[in-house]
């Protein structure tokens, strides 16, 4: 059913919440204070948790008959736990008055690409459900984690520069 | 196609209006943000809770504002309290 690419690619994703949480822990070691970055990571680091332990919970409901419910269930509850972050980063930093760095913006921008893979394939599940989309489905979200834990050791370098 | 998936279809572009929406107000603030002299880079958390304590909104605290000066003189006290002891 699965190619030996999607299958190493899926063993890959549960090692990606570690990667998440050790550079998480890395930056807040290293630097102990409260900036963009720092704020950002953590939220960044909750979604991910959140999305993590509801993934299986989500595809038990999603897989049983493949029922409309289900679908929708699948792709917008990962949707609006990635406008929840966005929202979040941008109020966290209202509330505390901080600067908004530029790293702390193309975190919250792969959570944004990430919701707009989820809302392709569901859009093309209920309309056309080609192969095509499927695929990018797979590959993209995996991608857009493997893009978002460049940004997290981006990050770690990128601290060193706030004062 | 029924009318369910029709309801998903526009909850869908709800969502992504939503998203686009929230990351291009995320933008604006992040400009916004570099720009104001009263955004930090780094929180002070003394300060921030300071300024809680003291009943005094986020907003109100600016630079040259007397709710700035309230909280700096409290923190020079504490600091002489100290000191002192």
């Amino acid at each position: 059913m699965f190619s030996s690419f999607q299958l190493e690619l899926h063993e890959l994703s549960k090692h990606v919440i570690l990667a998440y949480l050790f550079l998480w822990g890395l930056y807040v070691v290293l630097y102990r204070r409260i900036d963009s970055i720092s704020l950002t990571l953590t939220f960044a680091l909750f979604a991910s948790l959140v999305m993590h332990t509801l993934t299986p919970y989500l595809y038990s409901i999603a897989s049983n008959g493949g029922n409309t419910i289900g679908i929708a269930l699948w792709y917008l509850t990962f949707c609006f736990i990635n406008i929840i972050l966005i929202f979040s980063v941008r109020k966290a930093h209202g509330i505390f008055k901080l600067k908004m760095d530029k790293l702390a913006v193309a975190i919250p921008a792969c959570f944004l690409v990430a919701t707009f893979i989820q809302l392709g394939r569901l859009f093309d599940r209920l309309l056309f459900n080609t192969g095509f989309i499927a695929d990018l489905y797979v590959y993209g979200i995996q991608i857009v984690n493997l893009l978002l834990i460049v940004v997290f050791a981006l990050c770690i370098f990128r601290g060193k520069h706030i004062t | 196609m029924d009318l369910f998936s029709v309801v998903v279809i526009l909850m869908g572009l709800l969502t992504l209006l939503l998203s686009v929406n929230e990351f291009r107000l995320l933008v604006l603030q992040q400009k916004i943000s570099s720009q104001q002299p009263d955004f930090t880079n780094v929180l002070n958390i003394e300060v921030y809770l300071a300024t809680k304590s003291l009943g005094i909104t986020t907003k109100l605290v600016q630079h040259s504002t007397l709710a700035q000066q309230a909280i700096l003189l409290r923190h020079r006290d504490e600091l002489i309290e100290r000191r002192g002891s």
